[in-house]
């Protein structure tokens, strides 16, 4: 066994008990203060695990970091040594509740110098303290800087993962019903599509997935939603109407509990005419692309994700 | 530096500088088959070491892969086939300057590509030159790709994929295809094709310095074992003088520090022109044929993906 992988399943394994930990008080609801305080042990992790990433791994070369403020919105800028005309929008994961700065730049930056494309990585608000549509309001505020800053929707990809896929497919549905232009192409990694927890997986992989895992698996409705219905397709794009999205990419694990989600919007997308690729890596788990300096896979999967983005946006 | 990439560097340097070494000491003639003949096996035996060092060093096990071997006709054929394999079929011509055999390296990125696809993979063990000129190679891969329709693969779930004299016989054999009225496979992957045995393009002078690996001073030994007494105009040699109408949709794969980066530029630009349907990705940091080192380039995993998913999006 690599060692590499072995370090990454380790820090997964923390986070999954980590997620397992987040529940309702017994007395049930949920206060902004409980809530908070359930994250915070998490969020000073994953920042102390972020950082030592950022350190083993490192950006990638000629790739230049800069943060930007876009709208408001706080966000990482990726520059590659020679940029084409096209920008992606990376919206990162952590179950709407943690902030992956150190994490998102490493990815950012080589999927900045493969695709030859400035990567804007958003560091969109957070739940508890700003629940839904926050974060969604965020990304839609990057997406209209972009189109203001003269990029063509046509050269626009919007890629996330996690949480992050989620918003990937709502912002293209907050797009179509604000009826602004559609991007180029929208690669979700490893979606979270129905807040409703309708895919089987949620049970029948919870056994095989290292690092998803929750004891209490409606946490997020109070979590990030706070009373707003879950059947929004803003929250839960599985909902929603999918005619006329764009080309998308699909890329998910075998071994993770939100396997469903990506089979099930990608049927449901093809049903409705969307042109669907769908990337399932048996072997794999939640979010594997973006463990780039840890996994082979993580690689080819960016091999991936390159020339979709070359085939699909010119 | 890593110590793979160090090592691998180590082994393609040796064998550019025998090259060029040998090139001068016959003022880059080769005068006779017979002698061509014992400097190909000579390069048969570095390579062979080349190749059980490399097993060695890495030795990958491919647990779930089912490797056979078939007799195509005359042609031996290893057969690759990765578990619950799909109805795709990949036709995958390995390289080697028309001289050198199916390497440890070929059949692993093979086993790779099986797994990622879930297509059953067929590696022609096709015959060599000097003692083979052309067009025997061409003749056993089109007799490997007709018995593959006769297995019943739809042409259209068959993709014809191989680097550099592999990538040539690629694009050769979807040219005498057409020339014989047989359907064309649903994809094509040239890598590090030769497509220009003319070798006038710029590249073959400037980037002459930077390759590691080919020498411009292997041309007139390669040209003397495989064209032979064929003229180098001849498309089923130079496939960019050929009619690409019609060619089925390419994913042309090259490095950037190769003396015949520009034959795969060129061909492209001419395929764009004729209306075929080209996707071509040029790692400027890379080498001729770098997606077989799998271990040693971050961008051979890359080129892995991006094929996989070509693979799957065309067939």
């Amino acid at each position: 066994m690599n060692i590499k992988k072995t370090i990454l399943l380790g820090m997964m394994g923390r986070a999954k008990r980590g997620f397992k930990k987040i529940t309702r008080p017994a007395e049930g609801g949920l206060t902004l203060e409980q809530a908070i305080a359930r994250v915070t042990p998490m969020r000073e992790q994953t920042e102390f695990g972020g950082k030592l990433m950022q350190r083993v791994i490192g950006l990638a070369d000629g790739v230049r970091q800069e943060t930007l403020m876009l709208d408001g919105v706080k966000t990482f800028k990726a520059t590659p040594e020679k940029p084409n005309d096209k920008a992606i929008i990376y919206i990162h994961g952590g179950a709407f509740f943690l902030g992956l700065m150190y994490i998102q730049k490493i990815f950012a930056s080589y999927v900045a110098k493969a695709t030859e494309a400035t990567v804007f990585s958003i560091d969109y608000r957070l739940a508890p303290e700003h629940p839904f549509p926050a974060a969604l309001d965020d990304c839609f505020a990057v997406y209209k800087d972009l189109l203001k800053q003269g990029f063509d929707p046509k050269k626009i990809i919007v890629m996330g993962d996690s949480a992050g896929g989620n918003m990937t497919l709502t912002l293209l549905l907050k797009l179509k019903l604000e009826k602004l232009p559609l991007p180029g192409a929208a690669i979700p990694l490893s979606p979270a599509t129905d807040m409703n927890y309708s895919g089987e997986s949620i049970t029948t992989r919870a056994d095989v997935d290292p690092v998803l895992g929750f004891d209490d698996p409606e946490i997020l409705k109070y979590m990030l939603l706070r009373g707003h219905s879950s059947d929004d397709p803003l929250a839960s794009p599985l909902k929603g109407d999918l005619k006329g999205l764009p080309p998308l990419m699909i890329m998910v694990g075998g071994l993770e509990i939100l396997y469903s989600d990506s089979i099930n919007f990608a049927e449901k997308a093809k049903a409705a005419g969307v042109d669907v690729t769908l990337d399932i890596e048996e072997d794999m788990f939640h979010v594997y692309p973006t463990f780039y300096g840890f996994l082979d896979e993580a690689k080819v999967a960016l091999g991936k994700i390159a020339l979709f983005i070359k085939m699909k946006t010119g | 530096m890593d110590f793979r990439r160090a090592i691998l560097f180590f082994f393609l340097l040796q064998s550019r500088e025998s090259t060029v070494r040998r090139a001068a000491s016959n003022s880059g003639r080769v005068h006779n088959l017979e002698s061509a003949i014992s400097e190909a096996e000579e390069e048969r035996k570095r390579f062979e070491y080349f190749n059980r060092f490399s097993r060695l060093l890495i030795a990958t096990k491919f647990e779930n892969i089912k490797e056979s071997m078939i007799r195509v006709e005359t042609v031996p054929t290893v057969i690759i086939e990765p578990p619950n394999p799909g109805d795709k079929a990949i036709l995958y011509i390995h390289g080697g300057a028309f001289m050198m055999g199916l390497s440890n390296g070929c059949l692993s990125f093979a086993s790779r590509i099986a797994t990622s696809t879930h297509a059953k993979v067929f590696c022609p063990d096709y015959r060599l030159a000097p003692e083979h000129p052309f067009p025997a190679a061409l003749e056993d891969v089109f007799s490997v790709y007709k018995s593959m329709l006769q297995a019943g693969y739809d042409p259209k779930k068959i993709t014809i994929m191989g680097e550099s004299a592999g990538g040539n016989l690629t694009l050769a054999l979807l040219l005498l295809l057409k020339q014989e009225n047989y359907p064309q496979p649903g994809a094509a992957i040239p890598i590090s094709a030769g497509t220009d045995f003319r070798f006038k393009s710029e590249s073959i002078k400037t980037r002459s310095r930077m390759d590691p690996w080919i020498s411009p001073s292997a041309i007139p030994r390669m040209v003397f074992s495989y064209v032979r007494d064929a003229s180098v105009e001849n498309p089923f040699l130079s496939p960019i003088l050929g009619n690409l109408h019609g060619l089925p949709p390419l994913l042309i794969l090259v490095g950037g520090k190769e003396v015949v980066h520009d034959d795969s530029i060129n061909f492209a630009r001419k395929a764009i022109a004729s209306g075929v349907d080209v996707t071509l990705d040029v790692q400027k940091e890379m080498i001729h044929a770098y997606h077989i080192f799998y271990d040693v380039f971050d961008e051979s995993k890359m080129a892995l993906g991006k094929i996989a998913l070509f693979i799957k999006m065309k067939t």
